[in-house]
C-alpha cells in the first residue's frame, strides 16, 4: 500500500503538470502570493468569560513568493492556526493587512486559488470518499465533468478507488488524511495551506507527503504548511517563519535563520571543535595564541566539551569524542581564523584527529527562540509590575511588541 | 450551484439519521394502517342519540300516543301501541307525572326496533303530514316501490312514517348515511352525512387536526431533533474552516444549510401528504388537492422553529441546547397562542354580532353568546338586556321588533333555560317585552312548547314556531302582562288546564291560552326551518325543502277553531338537500334563498318558483342575507358582503368594500342596510355609500386584548394558526360554519385568521435568519 501511495502521488504532479486548471493567476507574474503587513489578531473575551483580550497575532509581517514552500512554526498558542484562519478569510483581523494572490484576504477571489487541508479534518459521516470529493468540488464551483474526472483522478492517485463508495466512518487517520488531501487538490489550486498535513501519518506516508510538496513546488504551486515536526519542515521548507506568542521570532531560508542565531549567541564567532594529538600536551594559554582566541577549552579525548567556557546560554554542546588525545573547543572570529590556527598547528609537528565548525539545527533555533520569547515575558511582566507601581495603572505600550533581535528585516 | 451542493449536502445528511428513517417507517406503517379505511353509503335508518334534538317532545309525543291509543286514526298512537311492555310502562308513568324525567335511550332504542323489526306496518303514517314530509322525491320513490323494497328501503320508510308521526323531534339528516369500513369490517354507528358530505367533513375537521397534530406538533418536534446536529456539526473545526475555506459566501452557506435542514420536514410530509392523498382518494373517493399545500405550508412552520434551532446551533454548538432552547421557544409559542385563543374565546368572540334588530333609531343586537343588547347612545356602548352565558345552554328567541301605536319601538323575545340542547327544557316560557321606558322586560303571554323563533306578520300578528308547527297571537295581546289579560279577560286562566295536557302538546303545543294554531298538520316544522313576514301581510315559512306562503284568514264571523288555521295561498320546493341549513332575504317581489353548497337562487313571492340563479364558488358559504329597497345583499362567511345585481332577468353578485362582516339586516324603515362588522361596529350602507353608524367603546379587555394580546400574537409566531392555516388550505375555505339548521340559534362562524400566522412567521423567520447570518458573518470560528 505505501509503495502503491508514493507512486500514486507522485503521479499527482503530473497530473496537475497536465491539467488544465492548472492556470497562472495575475499576481503570480510579481511572484508574491502571500503577503501580510503588520497583521494583528486579538480575541475579544465575552462578557461572562473571565480571561479578557487575548492577543494572538502581533503585527505579523511575511511574504511568501510563488513556488515556495512555506513552513511555519511555532508552540502550541502561537498563533499559527490563526494566521492561517486570517489568511482564509475564517477570522478577521484586528488591523493590519494581508493578501493572497494580490487580492485582500476574506474575498472569495482569494480563497478560490487556495487548496486548505485543516488539521483536524471532520468530513460528515454521511459521505463516501467520491461524494465528499464531489461536494468540495461543487463548493469550490467545479462542474460535474471536471468533478468526475478530478475525482477518478485524485482517488486513484491517493488509493481509495476501490473505496470511494465506503462511508467516511469506516476509514481510518490515513485514509481520512489523504482524502482531505485529495480535496485540497480538487480544484487545482494554485496555493496549498496544509496544517500539520503528517499527522497522523507514518513514516512512509510523510515522506510520500514530502516528496507531493516537493513536485508541487516544481509545478511552481506554493504551499504554506505549519507542522511541528521541525526536522520535516527542514527537509521540505524553502522558507520558513517561526511564531511565538503571536511575535513573529524568525523568517527567512533556515540557513539564513539558524546563521542569525549563529551570529546572535557568540558575536560572529564560530564554534570550532577539534581533536589534537600531541606530546606534551599544551597549555592553555598556549592554545589561546594557536586560536588568536581567548575562548578556548581543553578536556581529555573521552571526555565531552562541558560549559566552563563562557559560551552564550542556550548554545548547544557538541560531542566529540576521541581515542586519545585531547580536545580543544575554541571560538573564532572566521573562516580564515581556522585556517591559520590549523597552520600553526601543523607548524608544531601537532595531528589534528578531527575537526568541526559546529552548525545550529532549526530545532536549536527554534528551543531557543522559545526560550528567548519566555525570558521577555517575564522580563516585560517585571518592568510592567514595576511601571504599575512606580507610574500608575495605565501603560500604552504593549511590552510584547518590542522588536526582536533575531528577526531580520 | 455551490449552495445547491450545500442544500443537496444538508437533505443527505438528514436522510443519514436514524430517527428519520424511523420517521418514515412510522409514516408508511399508518399510511398503510389508514389503507384499508373505506366508506360505505346507505339510507339513514337507525335513529342515533343525535337524531334526537328535541327529548321532551318525543317523550310528550309517545305519552300522549299511549293515551290515545284507542284512536287508530293517530298514527303516533299507533307507534306507541307498538313499543316494547316496558317503555309503555315508563310512559305510563310520564302519563301520571308529566314531569317525570325519563332517558329518551329507551325510547329510542325501542323506535329502532319497530325499524328492523320484519314486519312492515303500512299505517304508521300520518296521513297527512306525510304528504308534508321533506324530500318529496324520497317519499314519492319509496312510496311507488312500496311492494318491491328491498331491506334497507323498507327500513328508510319505517324511519320517515316515524318521523312524520312524531314532528318536532328529529334533527336533520341527510336521507343518505356514511358508514365507514376497515378491511372487511364494517363501523356499526353510521355518520348521519351522504357520502358527499362526508368528504367535506373530513376536509373541514378530520384533515386539518390530524394534520395540524401531525406536522405541528410530531413531525415538528422530530425535526428538531433531527435537523439539530445540522448547525453545531458544521461548526466542528476540522468542518467549518475547512467549508470556509471554498470560494463561497457565509451568508449564502448558513442560508443552505437552513434550507437543507427544512429538507427533512419536506421528506416527511411529502410522503405523508402524498400517502393520505392516496388513501382518501382510492378509499374514501375524497380526492382533496388541499392535502397536497400541507406540504409547502408545514415547511413554513417547521422554518420557525428551525430559524431558532439555528440560532441556538450557532450561539452555543451543541445539539442538546439547540433542541432544549427550541423546545422553549415552543413552549412560548404555546403559551401566547393559548392565551390570545383564550381572549378571543372569552372576549372577543362571545361579543360578535349574530342577528340585528332595528327599530325607530334603536338598534338590537344578539351576540354569539346569546346575549341580547341595546346600544345606548348615550354611553356609546351595547347595553345588556338580556344576560347570557357564552358556554351555557339557555337560548334567547331571535328578538323581533314592533313599532306601537305612538311609534315607539318594542322588542320581544324570550329566554329559554337550557334551550340549546332541549328546546323544551324550560317549559311554557313567557315572553319578555320589553319597553322604551328603560327597556325593562316585562314578562307576558307563554309561548308555545318548543318556541325557537318569532317574526311579526304585518302590524297585527305575532308568528311562533315551534317543535310541531306555527302559532300566532295578535301583537296586540302579546304586548299585554299576564295580570292586565286576567283582568280583561278574567276567564281566560281557567280554560286549558290538565284536560287534553297531552293532546295539545302532539297537535302543536301551541295552545297555550293565547297563542292560536295556524298551520295543520299538512305544515310541520322540521328544521332547519325559517319564517317570515312580507309586506302584503303574508307569512313565508320554510321548512326542509318546503315553502309555504301562508295568509291570515279573516275570522272574526266565525269562531271556530278550525278557521284559526291560516290559508295556505302558495307552496313550493326549495333547492338543495333539505338537511342543509339556509338562510334567506325577503323583498317585495322576491325572495334570495341561500342554502350551503348550492347556487344562489331568487324566487319569486308569488309563485315560490326559482326564477334566477347565481353560480358561487366553492368557498361561498352564505350567512346572511337582507332586503334592502327591492335590493337583496347576501354575506358570507369569510366576512365579505356582496350586493345582489339583476340585470336583463340575470342575476349576479357584486362585492361591495365591507369586510369582516359580522351580520346584516334591514333598517326600520327599509331604507338602509345595516352592517355590523369587526365584532360589534355597526356602519350603515346607504344610497350615499357607507355611514358609521355605531361604534361602541371597547371594553377594558378588549382594549387589552387589542393593544397587548394581538401585537404580542404577531411578535411571536403563531405556530398554532399555521395549523389552521394548513386546514384552510385543505378545505378551501377560511372559515368554518358551524350549526345554523337547528332552529333559533344562527349559524357560528369560526374564522381562520390567515393574515396573521403568515405576517408572525414570515417576519420572524426573516428576522431570525437576518440575525443568524449577520451572527455567522460577523463571528470568529
Amino acid at each position: 500500500m505505501r509503495g502503491l501511495v508514493s507512486a500514486v502521488l507522485l503521479v499527482i504532479c503530473q497530473t496537475l503538470q497536465e491539467s488544465p486548471m492548472n492556470h497562472p493567476g495575475p499576481t503570480q507574474l510579481d511572484g508574491t502570493v502571500i503577503e501580510t503587513q503588520d497583521l494583528q489578531k486579538t480575541y475579544q473575551a465575552r462578557w461572562w468569560q473571565r480571561r479578557g483580550r487575548v492577543p494572538a497575532l502581533r503585527g505579523v509581517t511575511i511574504r511568501a513568493g510563488r513556488g515556495q514552500v512555506f513552513g511555519l512554526l511555532g508552540p502550541n498558542g502561537a498563533g499559527k492556526t490563526t494566521l492561517i484562519k486570517s489568511l482564509l478569510g475564517i477570522i478577521r483581523p484586528t488591523s493590519g493587512s494581508a493578501t493572497l494572490f494580490g487580492e485582500p484576504i476574506g474575498t472569495r477571489q482569494s480563497r478560490s486559488r487556495v487548496g486548505y487541508l485543516p488539521e483536524s479534518l471532520r468530513i460528515d459521516r454521511h459521505h463516501s470518499a467520491r461524494t465528499a470529493l464531489t461536494y468540495y468540488g461543487r463548493l469550490s464551483h467545479m462542474d460535474s465533468a471536471s468533478i468526475r474526472k478530478r475525482s477518478d483522478e485524485l482517488l486513484e492517485l491517493v488509493g481509495l478507488a476501490g473505496r470511494d463508495q465506503e462511508s467516511v466512518r469506516r476509514f481510518s487517520k490515513g485514509m481520512y488524511q489523504r482524502l482531505g488531501l485529495a480535496q485540497a487538490l480538487m480544484h487545482d489550486p494554485d496555493l496549498l495551506i496544509l496544517d500539520e498535513p503528517t499527522d497522523g501519518l507514518d513514516p512512509v506516508g510523510r515522506n510520500e507527503v514530502r516528496q507531493v510538496i516537493s513536485r508541487l513546488q516544481s509545478l511552481g504551486k506554493t504551499i504554506f504548511l505549519n507542522s511541528h515536526i521541525l526536522q520535516e519542515v527542514e527537509l521540505v521548507c524553502s522558507q520558513v517563519a517561526i511564531l511565538v506568542k503571536g511575535k513573529l521570532r524568525a523568517l527567512g531560508t533556515i540557513e539564513d535563520v539558524t546563521r542569525d542565531l549563529v551570529g546572535a549567541a557568540a558575536g560572529e564567532k564560530l564554534d570550532t571543535r577539534m581533536t589534537l594529538v600531541c606530546d606534551p600536551r599544551p597549555d592553555l594559554s598556549h592554545l589561546q595564541n594557536v586560536f588568536a582566541s581567548e575562548q578556548v577549552e581543553i578536556r581529555s579525548a573521552h571526555d565531552d566539551i562541558a560549559s566552563s567556557v563562557a559560551t552564550p546560554e542556550g548554545l548547544p554542546r557538541g560531542k566529540t569524542r576521541g581515542p586519545d588525545g585531547f580536545k580543544v573547543r575554541a571560538f573564532v572570529d572566521d573562516q580564515n581564523a581556522i585556517d591559520q590556527a590549523i597552520d600553526r598547528i601543523r607548524d608544531q609537528g601537532w595531528s589534528i584527529r578531527s575537526l568541526e565548525v559546529q552548525q545550529p539545527t532549526l530545532e536549536d533555533t527554534f528551543i531557543r527562540l522559545v526560550r528567548e520569547a519566555e525570558a521577555e515575558d517575564i522580563r516585560d511582566a517585571d518592568i510592567r509590575d514595576a511601571d504599575i507601581r512606580d507610574a500608575g495603572p495605565s501603560s500604552p505600550q504593549d511590552p510584547m511588541a518590542q522588536p526582536s533581535n533575531i528577526i531580520q528585516r | 450551484m455551490p449552495y445547491l451542493a450545500v442544500i443537496i449536502d444538508s437533505f443527505r445528511a438528514a436522510l443519514a439519521s436514524k430517527v428519520l428513517w424511523f420517521a418514515f417507517v412510522t409514516i408508511w406503517l399508518l399510511v398503510i394502517a389508514l389503507a384499508p379505511i373505506g366508506i360505505d353509503e346507505g339510507y339513514t335508518t337507525e335513529i342515533t342519540g343525535f337524531d334526537i334534538y328535541n327529548p321532551t317532545q318525543l317523550k310528550y309525543q309517545l305519552a300522549d300516543g299511549l293515551d290515545s291509543q284507542q284512536d287508530t286514526d293517530r298514527a303516533i298512537a299507533r307507534i306507541a301501541a307498538a313499543l316494547p311492555e316496558e317503555v309503555q310502562e315508563t310512559l305510563g308513568e310520564v302519563l301520571e307525572n308529566p314531569e317525570k324525567r325519563i332517558s329518551v335511550d329507551p325510547m329510542r332504542s325501542a323506535l329502532n326496533e319497530l325499524i328492523t323489526a320484519e314486519e312492515f306496518p303500512p299505517d304508521w303514517h300520518e296521513a297527512e303530514a306525510w304528504k308534508s314530509l321533506r324530500e318529496t322525491g324520497e317519499r314519492l320513490l319509496l312510496e311507488e316501490r312500496q311492494d318491491s323494497l328491498n331491506t334497507d328501503e323498507q327500513q328508510r320508510l319505517k324511519r320517515l312514517w316515524i318521523e312524520s308521526a312524531i314532528p318536532g323531534v328529529f334533527a336533520p339528516r341527510n336521507n343518505q348515511s356514511a358508514y365507514l369500513t376497515y378491511a372487511w369490517l364494517k363501523f356499526p354507528y353510521p355518520v348521519p352525512v351522504s357520502k358527499a358530505r362526508f368528504a367535506n367533513l373530513i376536509n373541514d375537521f378530520v384533515l386539518p387536526l390530524l394534520i395540524s397534530w401531525m406536522l405541528g406538533f410530531i413531525f415538528v418536534l422530530l425535526g428538531i431533533v433531527v435537523t439539530a446536529p445540522i448547525i453545531p456539526g458544521m461548526l466542528q473545526p476540522g468542518s467549518l474552516h475547512l467549508l470556509l475555506s471554498k470560494p463561497i459566501s457565509r451568508s449564502g452557506l448558513l442560508i443552505s444549510k437552513f434550507v437543507g435542514g427544512c429538507s427533512f420536514m419536506l421528506i416527511c410530509v411529502s410522503q405523508l401528504a402524498l400517502g393520505m392523498f392516496l388513501v382518501l382518494g382510492f378509499r374514501l373517493d375524497v380526492w382533496s388537492t388541499g392535502l397536497l399545500w400541507c406540504i409547502p405550508a408545514s415547511l413554513f412552520l417547521f422554518a420557525v422553529f428551525y430559524s431558532v434551532s439555528v440560532m441556538a446551533g450557532l450561539a452555543f454548538r451543541s445539539e442538546v441546547v439547540s433542541i432544549g432552547v427550541t423546545c422553549l421557544f415552543g413552549g412560548i409559542c404555546f403559551v401566547v397562542n393559548f392565551g390570545g385563543n383564550i381572549f378571543d374565546d372569552l372576549i372577543t368572540s362571545p361579543q360578535r354580532i349574530t342577528l340585528m334588530r332595528a327599530g325607530g333609531q334603536e338598534y338590537f343586537a344578539q351576540n354569539a353568546g346569546g346575549q341580547l343588547n341595546r346600544w345606548d347612545a348615550s354611553s356609546k356602548e351595547w347595553v345588556t338586556m338580556i344576560a347570557t352565558n357564552p358556554f351555557g345552554m339557555d337560548l334567547v328567541i331571535p328578538p323581533v321588533t314592533v313599532a306601537d301605536s305612538d311609534g315607539s319601538t318594542r322588542v320581544i323575545t324570550a329566554k329559554v333555560t337550557n334551550g340549546r340542547v332541549n328546546p323544551m327544557a324550560g317549559g311554557n316560557v313567557q315572553l319578555q317585552v320589553f319597553e322604551p321606558e328603560g327597556w325593562e322586560s316585562v314578562p307576558t303571554v307563554k309561548l308555545p312548547l318548543g318556541t325557537s323563533s318569532l317574526t311579526p306578520v304585518g302590524d297585527e300578528y305575532l308568528v311562533a314556531s315551534h317543535s310541531t308547527g306555527l302559532s300566532a297571537i295578535e301583537i296586540e295581546k302579546a304586548l299585554i302582562s299576564p295580570d292586565e289579560t286576567a283582568r280583561k279577560d278574567p276567564d281566560a286562566k281557567k280554560e286549558n288546564k290538565m284536560a287534553g295536557f297531552f293532546r295539545s302538546l302532539a297537535g302543536g303545543g301551541a295552545r297555550s291560552e293565547d297563542f292560536k294554531v295556524i298551520a295543520g298538520v299538512e305544515i310541520q316544522a322540521y328544521p332547519p326551518l325559517r319564517l317570515a313576514g312580507t309586506n302584503q301581510g303574508n307569512l313565508l315559512f320554510a321548512s326542509r325543502d318546503r315553502i309555504y306562503r301562508l295568509q291570515p284568514r279573516d275570522n272574526d264571523d266565525d269562531k271556530d277553531a278550525d278557521n284559526d288555521l291560516w290559508a295556505i295561498t302558495a307552496e313550493g320546493t326549495l333547492p338543495g338537500e333539505g338537511a342543509d341549513r339556509f338562510v334567506w332575504a325577503v323583498g317585495d317581489q322576491y325572495l334570495l334563498f341561500v342554502r350551503r353548497d348550492q347556487p344562489l337562487h331568487v324566487m319569486s313571492l308569488e309563485t315560490l318558483e326559482v326564477v334566477g340563479e347565481i353560480e358561487v364558488d366553492d368557498s361561498f358559504q352564505g350567512t346572511h342575507a337582507a332586503a334592502v329597497n327591492g335590493k337583496f345583499y347576501v354575506a358570507d362567511a369569510e366576512g365579505d358582503l356582496y350586493e345582489v345585481n339583476e340585470s336583463g332577468g340575470q342575476w349576479s353578485l357584486v362585492p361591495t368594500s365591507f369586510g369582516t362582516v359580522e351580520s346584516i339586516v334591514a333598517s326600520a324603515d327599509g331604507q338602509e342596510l345595516l352592517v355590523a362588522h369587526h365584532v360589534d361596529r355597526v356602519d350603515a350602507l346607504t344610497a350615499e355609500g357607507r355611514v358609521n353608524r355605531l361604534s361602541p367603546q371597547r371594553s377594558f379587555w378588549r382594549r387589552i386584548n387589542d393593544y397587548a394580546v394581538t401585537p404580542l400574537r404577531y411578535v411571536i409566531p403563531q405556530t398554532g394558526e399555521l395549523g389552521e392555516v394548513v386546514g384552510t388550505m385543505i378545505r378551501g375555505r377560511s372559515a368554518v360554519v358551524v350549526g345554523g339548521n337547528v332552529p333559533g340559534q344562527e349559524a357560528v362562524v369560526e374564522r381562520s385568521n390567515l393574515v396573521r400566522p403568515l405576517v408572525s412567521c414570515g417576519g420572524f423567520i426573516f428576522v431570525m435568519m437576518a440575525i443568524n447570518v449577520w451572527y455567522f458573518r460577523s463571528r470568529d470560528f
